[in-house]
């Protein structure tokens, strides 16, 4: 048996086993056992990957609430109206939790101290629960005037997906409704539009 | 020369010993049944050797589904989804998929990576949906529902580069004078991809079940909205049959449905209705009740082997082909009855359909790389021959045979995937009985109060190992 044909025999076998062995694992992340922490800026753009991050939930946060807040209904109202934050509905892709933006939103309402804001619909219960501990301070006006809000606010996430081989292409919309209960009168609604899109790389793992 | 066979016999021995330590897909198949449920799922779980595997989170995300575990089930669908979308967001030109190429086409079918295929990369996020259903997050099941939907696009795309693959591969085998247009005659399932109901599917990746469920789903998410009626139209094409899953109450004294708001009057206009012309109200209000049953094991993917002698047939070469295990534990018909209504919800997920007709669309391109793959094996089982004289042609044609047999084992799909999927919604009483009658089993469910529905999911795993969940909206 010639050198060449032991060599070729050789480099066949080597060639095997890794394409047998090796290509057949799968290509799941694993954490090492090691691994660094450190703090990060909160408010730094998040770009890991283009599903809805920590900077989205910021930035229409921080962009919705200054339009309500400039909304003549909020800026111009004789006394602070009476709000209540009902949930956006997620109609994504993505597993979002939108009690985040409603919680930032609510949060920086509150902090202009420009509105006031009633329990969520979902936690009415547990707060007439508490007022029945304390029926002595309560009477019906005041359980009635907890229920009436002067505005609700709506919302709804949606989401576009378009890849094709090179690009994925994601597009957010948030919007939000300012709605009169008593009317059913819409008399505010913005939104908040984000794109991101990823590329493919030419060569790799 | 003995001293390097005997090395050769040694390394294969070893590496069969050392590719053996996990679950095999004969083993965990038949590991189903209820004295035996508990154990495969604990040996399933801690099986650490298959965890890079798309099809290791899929059959261990169906087996805590079906024990009642819808949060670790959620998470097992979630690596699987990892995996799957790091395969789909590798480079234009990723070393691996060049490397899972060149040995699926020159060595062995299993060298590739099993990915999934169009039927169970849709399905995967179906039966996640059931799973936030079940803890009551509609919101949640109808974002799965949409990914289902959203992941055949890329399935549309890789299909397409396929097929292109396979016309290149069969212009390439015609032209060394190869037919790949008709199957072997050794081929087992030959007759299973003509049969008609394999041959009359629109595609192999659109199901009427996950239609209809996502339209079921996006409804009781989003009462207001009406956003399930295009799911439910694309259901219906796919499936006539889809008109059956839905079923009202018979109107009778004591099922009057509750009267509707009455609309507000326009303005200026007074509503002249007598108020004692309004219907009476019902004894026992009604309630919507959904039926999922998921039953049976789909089909497990096997590379079968056609092997052929060559020269003085000491030596031998293979035709390696991917089929199928047939599916088991499998229910043929379901019959739902309560007081007024007795229902037989078609059978709208067919999954061991779904995979013949893939395989069926891909089979130019298999046989293609098959008979590429054997003509390689075949050359060097004749220089081995040349070499070594008709022994060593031997011995390389079993290496060959022991080497692709190993890969090959690895090469697995998502083998605990249910294989029928009957869906039936209908009105009901509140608190009167629903009876499910599967094959010869039968189960009975009483309804809750006050709710104005109930989902029941039933896991219908082996005969003896059924479970029902439900959630109340």
């Amino acid at each position: 048996m010639t050198t060449l044909t032991k060599l070729s025999l050789a480099t066949t076998l080597l060639l095997s086993s890794f394409l047998m062995s090796g290509c057949a694992t799968g290509g799941a992340g694993m954490v090492g056992a090691s691994s660094n922490v450190k703090y990060g800026d909160a408010k730094a753009a998040e770009t890991v990957t283009a599903d809805f991050g920590s900077s989205d939930l910021q930035s229409t946060a921080e962009a919705l609430t200054q339009s309500l807040l400039e909304t003549r209904y909020i800026a111009k109202a004789q006394q602070p109206p009476k709000v209540r934050l009902r949930a956006v509905n997620n109609l994504t892709y993505e597993h979002i939790d939108t009690k985040a933006i409603t919680d930032k939103i609510r949060i920086k309402l509150l902090k202009s101290g420009q509105v006031r804001f009633l329990a969520d619909t979902a936690n009415l219960n547990q707060v007439n629960a508490e007022r029945d501990l304390t029926t002595t301070a309560t009477t019906k006006t005041k359980m009635k005037a907890m229920t009436d809000s002067d505005y609700i606010i709506t919302g709804n996430v949606r989401s576009i997906k378009k890849a094709n081989d090179d690009v994925k292409d994601v597009y957010y919309n948030v919007s939000m409704e300012l709605v009169d209960p008593q009317s059913g009168e819409i008399l505010w609604a913005d939104e908040k539009e984000i794109r991101k899109v990823t590329s493919k790389s030419s060569v790799g793992w | 020369m003995v001293k390097r066979l005997h090395l050769v016999t040694c390394s294969l021995l070893c590496a069969l010993q050392l590719s053996a330590t996990s679950i095999d897909s004969n083993h965990l198949r038949v590991s189903l049944s209820k004295p035996q449920f508990d154990q495969t799922l604990i040996t399933l779980r801690e099986d650490t050797s298959d965890q890079d595997k798309f099809w290791y989170w899929l059959n261990l995300a169906r087996l805590q589904q079906a024990s009642g575990d819808f949060n670790n089930s959620i998470n097992s669908f979630e690596k699987s989804f990892a995996i799957l979308d790091e395969y789909e967001n590798r480079a234009k030109v990723s070393l691996r998929n060049v490397g899972s190429f060149l040995g699926s086409t020159f060595l062995s079918k299993g060298s590739e990576t099993y990915y999934g295929k169009g039927y169970e990369r849709s399905l995967m996020h179906t039966l996640n949906a059931l799973n936030y259903a079940m803890k009551g997050d509609f919101e949640g099941a109808a974002v799965e529902m949409r990914r289902m939907e959203q992941r055949q696009e890329f399935w549309l795309s890789e299909t397409e580069e396929k097929i292109k693959e396979a016309a290149k591969e069969k212009a390439k085998a015609e032209k060394e004078g190869n037919d790949v247009s008709s199957m072997p005659s050794e081929y087992s399932m030959a007759a299973m991809l003509d049969d008609p109901s394999v041959r009359n599917l629109a595609n192999s990746y659109q199901d009427p079940f996950s239609y209809t469920l996502s339209s079921i789903i996006t409804d009781i998410a989003f009462p207001d909205e009406k956003l399930g009626e295009v799911s439910l139209k694309r259901a219906l094409t796919l499936n006539p049959d889809v008109s059956k899953v839905f079923a009202k109450l018979p109107v009778s004294p004591t099922t009057i449905p509750m009267p509707e708001k009455r609309k507000p009057s326009p303005k200026g206009k007074k509503d002249s209705t007598p108020v004692a012309a309004q219907p009476q109200p019902p004894k026992v209000p009604k309630m919507d009740v959904t039926v999922v049953v998921l039953a049976g094991e789909a089909p497990a993917v096997k590379i079968e082997k056609v092997r052929f002698p060559l020269f003085n047939g000491a030596n031998y070469t293979t035709i390696d082909l991917p089929a199928f295990n047939p599916p088991i534990n499998d229910v043929s018909v379901v019959t739902i009855s309560t007081d007024k209504l007795r229902l037989q919800p078609p059978r709208l997920l067919q999954s061991n359909a779904m995979a013949y007709k893939t395989l069926k669309d891909e089979f130019v391109g298999e046989l293609s790389k098959a008979v590429v793959r054997a003509t390689a094996k075949a050359v060097i089982a004749k220089q081995a021959s040349d070499n070594f004289g008709a022994f060593g042609g031997l011995m390389a044609s079993l290496a060959m045979d022991v080497g692709s047999s190993m890969a090959d084992s690895g090469f697995r799909n998502w083998e605990l995937l249910p294989n029928s999927g009957y869906l039936s919604k209908f009105e009901a009483l509140q608190g009167e009985t629903v009876t499910i009658a599967m094959n010869d089993r039968q189960e009975s469910f009483t309804l809750p109060r006050d709710k104005k529905g109930v989902l029941i999911l039933v896991s219908y795993i082996t005969n003896d190992n059924i479970r029902i969940d439900h959630v109340e909206y």
